[in-house]
């Protein structure tokens, strides 16, 4: 049952989009919806209506691969979805705790739908409805020591990490299958402390962090042990956290993330960690094709959209 | 008027009548022209302001720029949620006097807040976004004052010139027109009673 799920998901990689496609749609040679799995995105949608239905094309790719998973196996799947549903939990937060705005969720609910959580008014009922799900069980919310909306953000983060952490440890099979995708876990979380210590301040988060615990046995982050794992250019990196370019940074680490995950999972080609993969480059794939009809739809030249998509040919 | 100078009896009291006319026309013209100057004035000392505006432009386009960027790269649905932390501005719209003109004007009241944005690279993009903003509220509200003297300033010149090409010439004409049949009628009158005399 594995290997015919690994084997549907090698299937479903052979029409992810590559490099030559995103530029011929930047350059309008060819339209989005010349592209079977898109050809459902007309030109005269809405902004966000064309972002919707790529993220849709996504989803319905990943659920399709958890309908076909053996039990334990699928609950894995939709864990790599539930990404989604934590965007989407940090959005009604940034919501409540803002200006009470329009805001676009990701069209993806697996314990909270998208409607559900849109009508959550208030902090306390958004923390009641999380602990209803297993995110939350069996946790209480932490007193906030900032009181600012990025601690309860990175709060919310956790819950994910801890949860998708536990449910491979909950499972012997998949502990034993998944025990390299825990370490690029724990690697990618550790490039988000970075970027939390940025937002957060260097000052408070070995307080919020003690305060909250995360899920992974982090003292501190070597910067330069860990850039240089990821193969990432120490120089560079450190120019852009010391000028706040977070978007380069962020951008950086996704590059050196992808590497160092086909590196330690490429002798796993025909296992289930290749599921991670392909769950990462079909929402790599997203995310690209969400940029360039963001950046086209704000007038960028074709130059600066290129520039901040990540392919995975690298 | 034209028409009413035309049909003016000749005597004395007319002539004195059009002459406190006159003068008060001419008065008026020159109050009118002094106030055109000090509207001039005016207008030159904020033309100054407005040469900020291929900077203030260049300022925008260049903060817009950045947070086009960061909201392509970071995508719509964070984009939209940050942005949802920054509480916006409030702007209303008064009438300001500029020498007297009413000018309405376009005033912050209440500054947007960015505090709740922790992110600094956002932050950052949208206080410099709202700084090119604000920049492009002050040089708005110049360039609608510098429309609204000019406006006046059309007006003024155009009574202006009426007063000085039409009004008073015609009225200088009527005057001397008058004071010729005047002293006509006086000679007459005086030829006539020097007449009765001799016989």
């Amino acid at each position: 049952m594995e290997t015919y799920l690994v084997v549907r998901a090698h299937g479903l990689k052979t029409r992810l989009l590559n490099k030559n496609d995103y530029e011929l749609i930047i350059r309008e040679e060819r339209s989005l919806a010349d592209y079977p799995d898109y050809m459902h995105i007309k030109e005269d949608d809405s902004l966000h209506d064309k972002i919707e239905k790529v993220y849709r094309v996504y989803i319905n790719r990943m659920n399709l691969l958890a309908k076909i998973s053996p039990e334990d196996y699928e609950q894995f799947v939709r864990a790599l979805l539930d990404r989604l549903e934590i965007e989407n939990i940090k959005i009604q937060l940034r919501y409540i705790m803002g200006s009470k705005r329009k805001v676009l969720y990701y069209p993806y609910g697996h314990y909270i739908s998208p409607s559900r959580l849109s009508k959550i008014a208030s902090e306390g009922t958004l923390w009641e409805t999380l602990r209803a799900t297993p995110y939350m069980k069996n946790k209480k919310v932490p007193k906030f020591i900032t009181g600012t909306v990025a601690e309860r953000e990175f709060f919310v983060e956790n819950l994910y990490y801890s949860y998708i952490i536990g449910l491979i440890n909950k499972s012997r099979n998949l502990k034993r299958k998944l025990d390299k995708l825990i370490e690029i876990l724990r690697t990618e979380y550790m490039g988000k402390l970075i970027y939390w210590e940025k937002i957060l301040g260097k000052e408070n988060l070995p307080e919020i962090i003690r305060n909250q615990g995360i899920p992974f046995d982090i003292h501190s982050v070597r910067l330069r042990e860990y850039l240089e794992k990821l193969k990432i250019d120490y120089q560079e990196a450190i120019e852009y956290l010391s000028t706040n370019r977070l978007t380069d940074f962020l951008n950086l680490l996704k590059r050196g993330l992808i590497r160092y995950s086909i590196y330690l999972l490429t002798p796993h080609t025909v296992e289930l960690p290749f599921i991670y993969l392909y769950n990462i480059m079909a929402h790599i794939e997203a995310e690209n094709l969400e940029r360039i009809i963001l950046g086209k739809n704000i007038g960028l030249t074709e130059e600066a959209i290129l520039s901040t998509l990540v392919f995975i040919e690298e | 008027m034209s028409s009413e100078l035309a049909f003016l009896p000749a005597s004395r009291g007319t002539l004195l009548l059009l002459r406190r006319k006159l003068q008060l026309v001419k008065r008026g013209k020159d109050v009118l022209q002094m106030r055109r100057d000090q509207l001039v004035k005016e207008v030159f000392s904020i033309m100054d302001e407005l040469k900020k505006r291929p900077e203030a432009e260049q300022q925008y386009a260049e903060a817009s720029e950045i947070v086009s960027k960061i909201r392509m790269s970071r995508g719509e649905h964070e984009f939209l949620s940050i942005s949802n932390l920054a509480t916006p501005p409030k702007i209303e719209t008064v009438i300001v006097s500029y020498q007297g003109v009413a000018v309405p004007q376009a005033r912050i009241v209440i500054e947007p807040d960015f505090s709740k944005i922790t992110d600094p690279e956002y932050r950052t993009a949208l206080e410099k976004l709202w700084e090119a903003v604000k920049t492009m509220i002050e040089v708005a509200n110049k360039e609608i004052a510098v429309e609204k003297l000019c406006e006046q300033l059309q007006y003024i010149n155009r009574v202006v010139n009426s007063l000085e090409k039409n009004l008073i010439p015609k009225l200088e004409d009527a005057l001397h027109h008058i004071e010729e049949r005047v002293t006509e009628e006086e000679i007459e009158e005086f030829v006539r009673i020097k007449l009765i005399g001799e016989r």
